[in-house]
């Protein structure tokens, strides 16, 4: 009969040892494509805020249009009504 | 409620600024890459810090306008203030957005990871979740007397942790660096000065246009928000016609 096994590692069976890498250490993150992804995450994230305002200016022209027409179209209903004709006692 | 006075207008000023700005930052990266020196211990990947450390000196600008515009809303109410905090508000979070991009990056080969719960680390990922709290409250929260007061309490009590950042290296520790305080050892390179120098220029004047174009955005809104209802009260706007 065989030793039982347990099915998950227990406390005993964690590393003990740390082993030197032999020769020269290899680089992990390479620092000019760290320096670039910085640079460029800069630049994105600026111009995307930049781009937004512009989104938010041109949707408050529109606005602003929208507004100018209704006021105008105000304006020349309440001039046509001005301009509608009277009987002699100034009835429409 | 007092109506704002109109800010200036985008004027010669303005735009001679963007373009003052957008000299200076071709200058920096030219500078950066072509005359500033490559740090002896770290290598090329330092020279993420001319753009990580005023960023973040241009994050407290913007945090510093939050707090200003939500002080002088809170003493005397006018659009030109509750803008001046909401695009504060917004400029904290881009540039402490980039902060928060760029040091990550620069710890991955300095430190071999991008993220530790170091003091400093931790203050300022805290200061941009507040700003970013201030911004959700302004999107849902509606744009009443109310919210815009409520808002600015946050604007004011938001910048108490800005001390707390930058003392944070000091009193607490950790490993985030300490070169250009009073207790680092300073920038060996003449060039490497230079360097550091025209990031800060480049970064307050970028800050300072984008305050200046996002305030007077918002006053406009804040105008025109104000007309459309006028015109609805007087029955002029057709879209209520429903």
């Amino acid at each position: 009969m065989s030793d039982p096994t347990p099915a998950s590692p227990s406390v005993n069976d964690r590393a003990t040892t740390f082993q030197a890498v032999e020769g020269a250490q290899p680089e992990h993150y390479s620092g000019e494509v760290l320096l670039i992804s910085a640079y460029a995450a800069v630049f994105v994230i600026l111009i995307a805020w930049v781009a937004l305002t512009w989104r938010k200016a041109g949707a408050m022209d529109e606005r602003l249009s929208a507004l100018e027409r209704e006021i105008d179209k105000a304006a020349n209903t309440d001039l046509a009504s001005k301009q509608e004709p009277r009987d002699r006692d100034g009835h429409k | 409620m007092v109506r704002a006075k109109s800010i200036p207008a985008k004027s010669a000023v303005f735009h001679g600024l963007a373009v003052l700005t957008a000299l200076t930052f071709v200058f920096e990266i030219l500078f950066v890459f072509l005359q500033a020196p490559i740090e002896a211990r770290m290598g090329i990947v330092q020279k993420i810090f001319y753009f990580h450390v005023p960023s973040a000196y241009a994050m407290y600008i913007g945090a510093s306008a939050c707090f200003f515009g939500s002080a002088i809303y809170l003493a005397r109410p006018t659009d030109t203030s509750d803008a001046l905090a909401r695009a504060g508000a917004e400029a904290a979070v881009v540039f402490g957005v980039i902060v928060l991009t760029t040091g990550p990056l620069w710890g991955a080969k300095a430190w071999g990871a991008f993220w530790t719960w170091d003091p400093r680390l931790t203050t300022e990922l805290l200061s941009v979740l507040i700003y970013v709290a201030y911004l959700v409250l302004r999107a849902f929260a509606g744009d009443g007397a109310g919210e815009r007061r409520f808002a600015a309490a946050l604007g004011v009590l938001g910048a108490a942790n800005l001390p707390i950042i930058h003392y944070s290296v000091q009193k607490w520790g950790g490993q985030h660096p300490t070169v250009i305080t009073g207790r680092g050892g300073g920038l060996a390179h003449p060039d490497m000065k230079v360097a550091l120098a025209m990031g800060f220029v480049a970064f307050t004047l970028l800050a300072i246009i984008l305050l200046w174009s996002r305030t007077r955005l918002e006053v406009v809104q804040s105008r025109l928000r104000r007309a459309e209802e006028d015109a609805i009260d007087l029955g002029l706007d057709s879209r209520t016609e429903e």
